[in-house]
């Protein structure tokens, strides 16, 4: 059941908290790391929804919240209308069918000891109980649609350059016949030549297949290619969401523009932006309050610090959770 | 005026990781080494501090520091130069740094080694290269440990043990691979200041276009363990003249975003069977049937500007 | 066994990938003489055919005494003979044929051994790092405690209490051994359950049977395979100890270990009732471990570059 403006998966106050805890015999609880807190946001069926933040700034929590891997501290995500934490047998079957992962390490996400056929349809054969010959041509298959010769079905993962794997591990994603797709950071392991070839790859893919992609990156370059809309972490907050010629062209919030500025043109004669922001990003552990960009922002005011900004639609479909608008 | 030249030709072994690499840096100057993964720029810094790990080796070629041949000398001049003359910052910070001793000690080993400073000299001269990189409180983070600081502090650290005894050269190898963006930003920004305080020569070694789009005077691109492609950063920026240059360079993603990107299909040659002819030449859409016969030459294409390529410019005019 | 099969493929197609060119050269020129692992393994196929032929070999029977022959030394010592080359104990039992049977019965011992506490201890060990948590902390402590005991003294009461035999002999070195094993074997399996694939699987909607037969196994079957070379050897000394101390294999069937108990009263008049046993007792266990030391080799860069 797809609701009617075609969203796909919708996120409602998710927060994931951490608890860190000390001592061995006698646990006590230090506080909790807030990889999310509270955040909200949807994607429509066959857009591409990117991720964007530095490290830790919870983007990958987010994407182990919507597989699966972990479960939220509170809030809900539906996906066709159902929240996925309250699925059970074969409801759960079909989510975990519908929704692939592709994860960055294309070294650490092929088993080394199993063959690529089986490497490849193991989402299938663990639901449908393939047997060995109809699960190598479904493999021969899936390898001739990412673009990898169907013989090498019966070689091993190290057997591969590391552009040959990470296609591996799209092939596996679509084995299950997907309807979304979550990438955390599919290209930057690779090299510069070979992330051209994966990510138009992928927007093939997508065309052929009618897949949503949820694209999460730390690259602005590659969200910016890959992407419609755009959504912008920091600290387990979302500060700006918006659709991505319009986050690129006029980024409001101070962090989006420190980030922004601080890319890296690749162009000579690109003006050198001095908008770079002072200071690392705090701990987790224990975030500033209110907004939780304020110890580095160059435009801080005193109420910053104070409650929390919600998000707000500045423009059309262009989100922001700052005080300045 | 100290003319610093950097010029050798190198490895010609049975993995020729480095096959006959020349390239010059002048004092001040910012060079950027650019290539993929396995293209040999790391072995070709290593090779420049006589630092290949075994089973490689420098099988040829000369490195000139100031005029002198460094391939040449003995190992004890050599330890002399490393670190006092040529010293490298190196890609991770977590593991740069030996986890068992406070920064401070760090920092001063080098330059206890190389200068023989002592006690309280030494401690002022640590604490003025702390600070020098822009660590804040730095009188009181010297007896810190690696593991209490952050990333980006700790790559400020290594940077600080590489130009503790003022080098002649600094080669970074991916220096801010391992960092978040804004810090990135903040690193390089603080590298160009340090140059310009003490006119060290920078080697940047890296993967990313970006860097060398901000940072560097000249650029040198390399492929399969050879020089395509150098010249200064604007020539080779806007007017490419090796296929390969080009094609790199249009298969960035950039941040205004295009419609779609073209892509070098096909995997870079394996180092153990380096074809004798252009090694672009099985990925090159322009291949021509002499690219398949002898390596072309590095031709001048204009002056400081060299591509080695049958067909330079040519390619280029096509478009 | 096809597990077993896809791990020695794999396995060739790495090395060639790792070996230099030179290597691969000399291996093209055809067979090239390698002292390790050629020799060790030679002595242990040795082992293996004296053992299973043992009542085909033997010029004697190990246990049948002629007392008339009592301590006759080494055939090349003065007062020896070619009917005992190397001379018989103090019951005039022949040397040759009780090391022969000796092998037979410590060899059987620590296979047996091997497989069953490898097993065991590679089963606990996945499970304990596969599921970690509670699960894990209880197994360990058990580990723990099985550890910080002397190991010869709880053999030494296990023996008492259950009285020896070949039976017994062989469930009391499991009992030592398997904890050894299990604690790697968690190790292991704990680095390999935060790798991706494993997550990957886990999303994918495997088991937690499938994980661990099919991601965590084969990629510890390596360690496994070091493991138990390295552990026959100790082994085999355990047996000899056990045996040495009185609570091994009963007498009279000859073990390796109780030949050179045997020995000890004789020392000064015989010494070659102590000397041969104890040498085949050290080539073993050398064997052993030289081959498991190639095997690490062998075996390592690979896990090192996946």
């Amino acid at each position: 059941m797809t609701s009617s403006d075609g969203v796909l998966l919708s996120v409602r106050g998710l927060k994931k908290y951490f608890p860190v805890v000390k001592g061995v015999m006698f646990k006590h609880l230090l506080g909790n790391v807030q990889a999310v807190d509270d955040i909200n946001f949807t994607v429509r069926e066959g857009q591409t929804f990117g991720l964007v933040g530095e490290s830790g700034c919870g983007k990958t929590t987010v994407s182990r919240l919507i597989l699966m891997i972990e479960k939220p501290t509170e809030g809900v995500i539906e996906f066709e209308g159902k929240d996925i934490n309250k699925l059970q047998g074969a409801g759960l079957l079909e989510y975990r069918k519908r929704v692939q992962p592709v994860f960055q390490d294309p070294y650490s996400s092929l088993s080394p000891r199993m063959q690529v056929w089986e490497i490849v349809t193991e989402p299938v054969i663990v639901t449908e109980k393939l047997n060995t010959a109809k699960a190598k041509e479904r493999a021969a298959q899936l390898m001739e649609t990412v673009g990898l010769s169907p013989y090498m079905i019966d070689r091993y993962p190290h057997q591969f350059s590391g552009g040959q794997r990470q296609r591996v591990a799209i092939a596996r994603a679509l084995s299950s016949n997907p309807k979304f797709l979550v990438l955390d950071e599919p290209v930057s392991a690779l090299d510069v030549s070979i992330r051209a070839q994966i990510m138009n790859l992928l927007k093939d893919l997508q065309k052929q297949f009618g897949l949503t992609l949820f694209i999460i990156a730390h690259d602005l370059g590659v969200v910016r290619y890959m992407s419609e809309t755009i959504c912008v972490m920091y600290l387990g907050h979302i500060v700006e969401m918006g659709p991505s010629e319009k986050v690129y062209s006029k980024p409001l919030h101070p962090y989006t523009q420190a980030l922004l500025s601080s890319a890296l043109p690749y162009h000579p004669d690109a003006e050198k932006k001095k908008l770079i922001i002072s200071g690392e990003i705090p701990s987790p552990l224990n975030p500033p309050l209110g907004c939780r960009f304020h110890t580095r922002c160059p435009h801080v005011m005193p109420h910053c610090s104070g409650e929390r900004p919600v998000l707000k639609e500045v423009e059309p479909e262009h989100y922001v959770a700052c005080y300045l608008y | 005026m100290e003319d610093l030249r950097v010029y050798f030709f190198t490895s010609r072994g049975i993995s020729r990781a480095v096959d006959g690499v020349s390239f010059h840096v002048g004092e001040g100057e910012t060079l950027g080494v650019v290539g993929e993964s396995g293209c040999g720029k790391s072995v070709t810094a290593l090779g420049i501090l006589r630092l290949v790990p075994a089973p490689g080796r420098v099988v040829g070629g000369r490195v000139f520091l100031e005029g002198e041949d460094i391939t040449k000398v003995s190992e004890a001049h050599i330890r002399h130069i490393r670190g006092a003359k040529i010293s490298m910052i190196l890609q991770d910070p977590m593991t740069s740094l030996n986890p068992v001793f406070s920064i401070g000690s760090q920092v001063g080993e080098s330059i206890t080694i190389h200068q023989g400073l002592k006690g309280r000299t030494l401690l002022k001269r640590v604490i003025e290269m702390l600070k020098l990189v822009r660590i804040p409180a730095a009188e009181s983070r010297i007896t810190d440990y690696p593991h209490q600081m952050s990333g980006g502090m700790r790559q400020r650290v290594a940077g600080a043990i590489g130009i503790s005894c003022e080098p002649r050269v600094l080669i970074c190898d991916e220096p801010t691979t391992a960092l978040d963006v804004t810090i990135q930003a903040q690193y390089l920004e603080l590298l160009k200041e340090v140059q310009e305080r003490t006119g060290v020569a920078l080697i940047f070694i890296t993967h990313d276009m970006g860097i060398i789009a901000r940072m560097c005077d000249r650029v040198v691109v390399m492929y399969a363990g050879r020089v395509v492609e150098t010249g200064s950063v604007r020539d080779v920026f806007l007017d490419a003249n090796q296929p390969y240059t080009i094609s790199l360079l249009k298969c960035l993603p950039r941040l205004e975003g295009v419609a779609h990107l073209e892509s070098i299909e096909g995997q870079p040659p394996d180092p153990h069977t380096f074809p004798p002819a252009c090694r672009f030449a099985p990925r090159c859409p322009k291949v021509q049937p002499v690219c398949n016969e002898v390596y072309p030459e590095m031709v001048k294409v204009k002056e400081g500007h060299m591509a080695a390529c049958y067909f330079p410019g040519d390619w280029h005019r096509d478009k | 066994m096809n597990g077993l099969a896809r791990i020695f493929r794999r396995g060739n197609a790495s090395a060639e990938i790792a070996a230099a060119p030179a290597v691969m050269a000399a291996r093209r020129r055809g067979f090239r003489f390698q002292f390790v692992p050629m020799v060790p393994g030679a002595i242990i196929l040795l082992l293996l055919f004296t053992a299973i032929f043992a009542n085909l070999l033997a010029p004697f029977s190990p246990v049948g005494t002629t007392l008339a022959d009592s301590m006759t030394p080494p055939s090349w010592v003065e007062g020896g003979t070619t009917k005992y080359l190397l001379g018989t104990d103090l019951f005039g039992r022949d040397q040759i044929s009780r090391l022969i049977f000796g092998a037979r019965v410590s060899l059987s011992v620590s296979l047996t051994v091997i497989i069953l506490g490898i097993g065991l201890g590679t089963t606990i060990g996945m499970i304990s790092g596969f599921f970690a948590g509670k699960l894990d902390s209880f197994f360990m402590r058990v580990v723990d405690m099985n550890l910080s005991f002397p190991a010869i003294l709880i053999a030494i009461v296990m023996a008492v209490v259950f009285g020896p035999s070949f039976r017994n002999v062989i469930l009391i070195i499991v009992f030592v051994q398997w904890a050894r094993v299990a604690r790697i074997m968690r190790g292991e399996s704990l680095a390999l359950r935060t790798q991706d694939f494993v997550t990957l699987a886990r999303v994918a909607g495997a088991s937690n049977r499938r994980i661990i037969m099919r991601h965590i196994l084969p990629n510890v079957f390596p360690t496994m395979l070091v493991l138990a070379t390295l552990e026959v050897g100790s082994v085999i000394l355990f047996e000899a100890s056990l045996s040495f101390l009185g609570v091994g294999i009963p007498p009279p069937q000859p073990s390796w270990g109780v030949m050179v108990a045997d020995g000890r009263g004789q020392i000064a008049t015989g010494w070659w009732i102590s000397l041969f046993p104890g040498a085949c007792i050290f080539f073993t266990c050398l064997s052993m471990n030289s081959v498991g030391d190639w095997l690490r080799d062998r075996l390592d860069p690979r896990l090192r570059t996946l």
